[in-house]
């Protein structure tokens, strides 16, 4: 059996006992069989990325094709929720009616500054740079344009950041919302921002419940950005939800 | 489920990466899923992306491992990947995990999660430059890890060693686009 053979099988589980232990043996042994392996390994491993990549866009697709959830309460359970709903809508509705999610929206929402790659004379011709150019000038959808090829080569959450900033300028929320939900599973610079720019489209949103979560990630958190801000948001959410 | 496929027959389609036969059991346990995960109050938006991670990553276990589960069914298997994943997140939140929760029918079951590398990132990307041909005799090797004689019995190629050349071509063609950028 050649190297490439004794690879793929060991792998895919088609080896006995005996035989995988002989793999793990030149794995330590062999440094050619094991440069062979990690290289064999590189590609398996490229293929599942660009895999999972496909099939997660593809079950977020299907998603949008569904009919939304449909709830398991039975008809009492309806009835007592809705006199419950009642009740506390009339409870709240002389001081909670006035402000819509898109007011409180408005009234906390502020452009992110670009603080990741600042232009200045020495790099403004650099051509990563037209990106942040864009966005400092305003123009943002130049700047999506921009951010989306460089996103291509390069998976740097930084810019998928200052990506979904551009597009939320532009009042693109539901597309802004997917880039932030992305960013919002890993850990980079701009956690704490994405965090509350999600937060903050849910309430334009009105899903108050759903913002609530992220507010609160963001005190689990301890984080100190916009604190004023979200202790102020989550009473009025608090009382709307 | 609503289908008349036994699950061994469901475990098999998904060891041949089958996408229809995924779909359908995506869509068989993805309620039954959100209800198990309201336990753990979480966002259903996060719910329905743990699930979606935990069906992805079981099911390239069924394709590159060619999993077969022996006491166990698709369902719990799969449960038990959420389960981890469920748990995972709410560590990552610094929230605790209630011991009454953790007592259920599903065990957590973690899958191999070595992070990849930069280099395996960079590759991945360079594989939307090759040609179809190209990205479907190196998926079939690497990723499904069929054997030079199976990949001529799912293909056109008229034998083993048109095939084996083809792959070689194809990936000196992928290192030299990774050499490029």
């Amino acid at each position: 059996m050649n190297n490439e053979t004794l690879i793929q099988d060991y792998i895919a589980n088609r080896l006995s006992t005996n035989q995988r232990a002989e793999v793990e043996h030149l794995l330590e042994t062999d440094s050619e069989f094991k440069a062979e392996f990690e290289s064999h390994k590189d590609m398996a491993v490229a293929f599942k990325i660009a895999e999972a990549k496909h099939l997660k866009s593809h079950f977020q697709q299907l998603e949008n094709t569904l009919p939304k959830e449909k709830s398991n309460f039975k008809t009492v359970k309806y009835a007592a929720l809705a006199i419950a709903s009642v009740l506390v809508i009339g409870l709240s509705y002389n001081i909670f009616n006035t402000t819509s999610g898109n007011d409180l929206f408005e009234d906390h929402f502020e452009i992110s500054p670009n603080t990741y790659q600042p232009v200045t004379r020495s790099n403004n011709s650099d051509k990563d740079n037209t990106a942040f150019i864009a966005y400092e000038n305003g123009n943002y959808e130049l700047a999506e344009n921009e951010f989306e090829t460089l996103l291509e080569t390069n998976n740097n959450p930084n810019i998928r950041y200052y990506y979904a900033a551009s597009l939320l300028n532009q009042s693109k929320y539901e597309l802004a919302l997917k880039q932030f939900q992305i960013l919002n599973k890993i850990d980079f610079d701009y956690n704490d921002e994405s965090i509350w720019y999600t937060a903050l489209i849910y309430i334009r949103k009105e899903d108050y419940a759903l913002a609530k979560t992220y507010l609160k990630k963001l005190g689990n958190k301890k984080s100190t950005f916009k604190v004023a801000n979200r202790k102020e948001l989550l009473e009025v959410i608090t009382k709307k939800n | 489920m609503k289908n008349t496929l036994s699950d061994n027959d469901l475990q098999r389609q998904l060891r041949a990466d089958d996408k229809k036969a995924l779909e359908s059991v995506y869509l068989s346990y993805k309620q039954a899923f959100l209800n198990y995960a309201k336990r753990y109050d979480i966002a259903t938006s996060d719910v329905l992306d743990i699930y979606q991670d935990a069906i992805i990553a079981m099911h390239q276990n069924f394709v590159t491992s060619q999993l077969e589960l022996q006491n166990s069914t698709i369902k719990t298997y799969l449960f038990g990947i959420g389960k981890n994943k469920i748990f995972k997140t709410l560590k990552a939140q610094q929230r605790v995990i209630r011991v009454d929760a953790e007592n259920d029918n599903y065990t957590e079951i973690k899958i191999e999660e070595e992070l990849p590398t930069a280099n395996q990132h960079a590759l991945a990307k360079r594989l939307s430059e090759l040609s179809e041909t190209c990205k479907t005799v190196l998926q079939l090797f690497y990723y499904r890890n069929l054997t030079i004689e199976e990949i001529v019995d799912a293909t056109h190629y008229k034998d083993a060693n048109t095939v084996r050349s083809h792959k070689s071509r194809c990936l000196k063609h992928l290192k030299t686009l990774f050499k490029v950028h």
